[in-house]
């Protein structure tokens, strides 16, 4: 079973891969963490948005026909707006953002999906010589 | 309410050179560790040592405290020499470690002994609450094991030199490989001061690789081995090894280490208020300073940054020792040294004057161990109700220094920090030199604060702003917590091209209660901990015993 910081940091990490900011990406991984607090499958929830998101333009519209739910949801709960019945891309991700969510007994994967790693791959830097030769540790 | 003085300024104290110069001190985890242990009379016990005569197998420490007992299950293992290695990329160790909650059974044993000697390719549960490994050293372990078995002492010199036999390599917690969480066991009374579990692993490393190398003597000489002397046993600590990946932890966690530099800057300004000092607490403290010029004297290190502080640190010391009877008439005469220290002394001395007027004020300092934790998560929340404008105000109140600064010169962003593919740690590249600055990890603090500020053209609702601005966001969050907590900041660029990592070690280990930094480049350094401590029969209330009571 995977740990709070480990989900916390595959999601981090998987959704600055897919393109959001990092800032948008503590979001997300406070959100996805969440969900499996709630019970829910957090990283298939936010596979959802990060597909979405993959190389498209941010940062996104909220007024979007079905706008990105970590967009909306991390904008509604910094205005202090309400959340509505919206449509939109992760609706789960989006109501924990928003904290409409219904909690049910905490639920942990065993690992993470393929996706989610792939996408956090994209973080990482490989060696190369000169980072070897500057004793990169 | 407990007078103190002013406490010292974010801007005074917060800079790399000076965190870079911190020293152990009474609030250091591993004397807090210590102390609990201590007052709370706990008990410990070897249950199980299954290790044969080559050395190899596995031994089981417990530790029984009030509501609860914790073991280190220990594996030893037949390391040959071409794979002993200190490197975070090693894949093989003398000896593999974890803390388990509780008393392991068999099957724990069992499932324990397939995961922990694999380290970061295996896996614990969230019954263990650390992962660890060490290495022998190799000269002084030999040394010791052939002079014990033909019933002599080893050379104290050379043992001092080194200051112990094995050291770990990395001693991962908080939910690393499958481990408990944090916030499993931040409810604890013993667990809730940060890194407990961490100390009391090391501690108990200890305590197993000195009982290991006197078995491994008897083993060899059988009837003429010896025991280790006393004064020497306790004389040795559990070496360190440690590189980047600790030094974004600083950084990544801006209200802890607001949490542990207020403590201490707290402690200063209560015991900088003390009016009048009897005649055997100056005593005492001579001693100490005596001790820690001792210590100092003993601090080996090659590197070219290290070799001058030590130096320079032992003259000052000397100095400040010739000072210290004029002390004796002052009142005030804790603020009156702190104060000559400012003027006469470099940042290493004035921070080793800091802990030391720590010592005799047990009842000044260490209740405030117990504010060295906070609840991360309770401050994550951006408030996003205010003005962009207000923001901007808060920038220029808390963040000047990084306003300073000409980020458009290659100097000023010459490094950028990231994680390697290979070993999914933190490193620092050469931005102009290597690929993978458009991967940078988010520790450009002061460069993102200044980029931020030259974006506030227009004043509007800061929830509109982060919406069209997204890219701001870590930095907004970070520039509000300062506003809160005034020493959560590092006030330096770290992408300088003269920055030195092992600043942000050297802090973050001093709070360990680490002795004998020795850099061995300016991003790894070598540490002891827990050199001169009590072993577990011999642990009271005194917590004198940080730079030993004499040098071996």
């Amino acid at each position: 079973m995977l740990t709070r910081s480990e989900v916390f940091a595959f999601a981090k990490k998987a959704t600055r891969g897919a393109g959001f900011t990092w800032g948008m990406a503590e979001e997300a991984a406070t959100a996805t963490l969440a969900l499996y607090i709630a019970g829910y499958d957090g990283f298939s929830e936010l596979t959802l948005i990060l597909v979405n998101a993959d190389g498209k333009n941010q940062p996104f519209s909220i007024t979007d026909t079905i706008p990105c739910g970590l967009t909306l949801g991390t904008y509604l709960a910094d205005s202090g707006k309400k959340a509505g019945t919206e449509k939109v891309i992760g609706h789960y991700i989006f109501q924990a953002l928003c904290g409409t969510l219904d909690k049910n007994k905490p639920n942990f994967p065993d690992d993470a999906p393929q996706i989610i790693k792939d996408f956090a791959y994209r973080t990482y830097v490989p060696d190369s010589e000169e980072s070897r030769l500057h004793g990169a540790g | 309410m407990i007078p103190q003085v002013a406490r010292r300024t974010p801007d005074k104290v917060m800079r790399l050179s000076r965190l870079g110069s911190f020293h152990q001190s009474r609030i250091s985890f591993m004397r807090v560790l210590l102390r609990r242990l201590a007052s709370e009379k706990w008990r410990f016990d070897a249950p199980k040592w299954n290790i044969n005569e080559k050395g190899f197998g596995h031994a089981v420490y417990s530790v029984h405290g009030p509501e609860r007992s914790y073991s280190l299950v220990a594996f030893a293992h037949d390391l040959p020499a071409n794979l002993r290695s200190d490197r975070v990329i090693a894949e093989a160790w003398d000896c593999t470690f974890t803390l388990h909650d509780g008393i392991p059974t068999e099957a724990d044993i069992d499932r324990l002994k397939k995961n922990v000697p694999l380290q970061e390719s295996g896996r614990v549960s969230n019954s263990e609450l650390t992962l660890s490994r060490a290495n022998r050293s190799v000269r002084l372990w030999d040394h010791v094991v052939e002079s014990l078995a033909t019933g002599n002492q080893p050379d104290k010199e050379k043992l001092n030199d080194v200051g112990y036999l094995m050291r770990t390599t990395a001693v991962y917690g908080s939910g690393k490989f499958g481990a408990a969480d944090r916030c499993d066991i931040s409810d604890r009374d013993e667990l809730r001061n940060p890194f407990q579990v961490e100390m009391l692993t090391v501690y108990l490393i200890r305590c197993f690789v000195m009982d290991l190398v006197e078995y491994m003597a008897q083993v060899k000489g059988g009837n003429n081995a010896v025991k280790l002397d006393t004064d020497i046993r306790r004389s040795m600590g559990i070496g360190n090894s440690t590189g980047l990946g600790m030094a974004p932890f600083l950084i990544h966690h801006p209200t802890l280490l607001n949490a542990w530099i207020m403590a201490r800057e707290t402690a200063l300004a209560r015991v900088r208020a003390v009016k009048s000092v009897p005649s055997q607490i100056f005593d005492q403290m001579e001693v100490h300073l005596k001790r820690a010029l001792d210590n100092a004297l003993n601090w080996n290190s090659q590197h070219d940054i290290q070799k001058p502080k030590i130096k320079k640190l032992c003259e000052e010391l000397s100095n400040t020792l010739m000072k210290f009877n004029d002390l004796r008439s002052e009142i005030y005469p804790w603020d009156a040294l702190y104060r000559w220290a400012e003027k006469n002394t470099v940042e290493d001395t004035q921070e080793q004057i800091v802990s030391a007027i720590f010592e005799p004020y047990p009842e000044l300092v260490d209740n405030l161990a117990d504010c060295m934790y906070i609840d991360e998560s309770e401050h994550f929340k951006i408030d996003a109700s205010g003005t962009t404008n207000q923001l901007k105000i808060q920038i220029e109140k808390n963040y000047a220094w990084a306003l300073e600064t000409d980020y458009a010169t290659n100097e000023e962003q010459a490094r950028f920090w990231y994680v390697s593919e290979a070993k999914l740690e933190p490193r620092l590249g050469e931005r102009h030199k290597e690929d993978g600055g458009d991967l940078e990890q988010p520790l450009a603090i002061a460069r993102d604060v200044s980029s931020l500020y030259a974006n506030l053209q227009v004043d509007q609702h800061l929830a509109e702003y982060l919406l069209a601005n997204p890219e701001h966001r870590h930095i907004i969050r970070r520039i509000q917590l300062s506003n809160k907590f005034p020493y959560s900041e590092v006030r330096d660029n770290l992408l300088n091209s003269k920055m030195l990592p092992i600043d942000m070690l050297r802090c973050k280990l001093s709070f360990f209660g680490a002795t004998k930094f020795d850099p061995r480049s300016d991003r790894w350094v070598r540490i002891c901990l827990f050199k001169n401590a009590p072993f577990p029969h011999e642990l009271t209330n005194a917590d004198n015993w940080s730079y030993g009571t004499s040098q071996c």
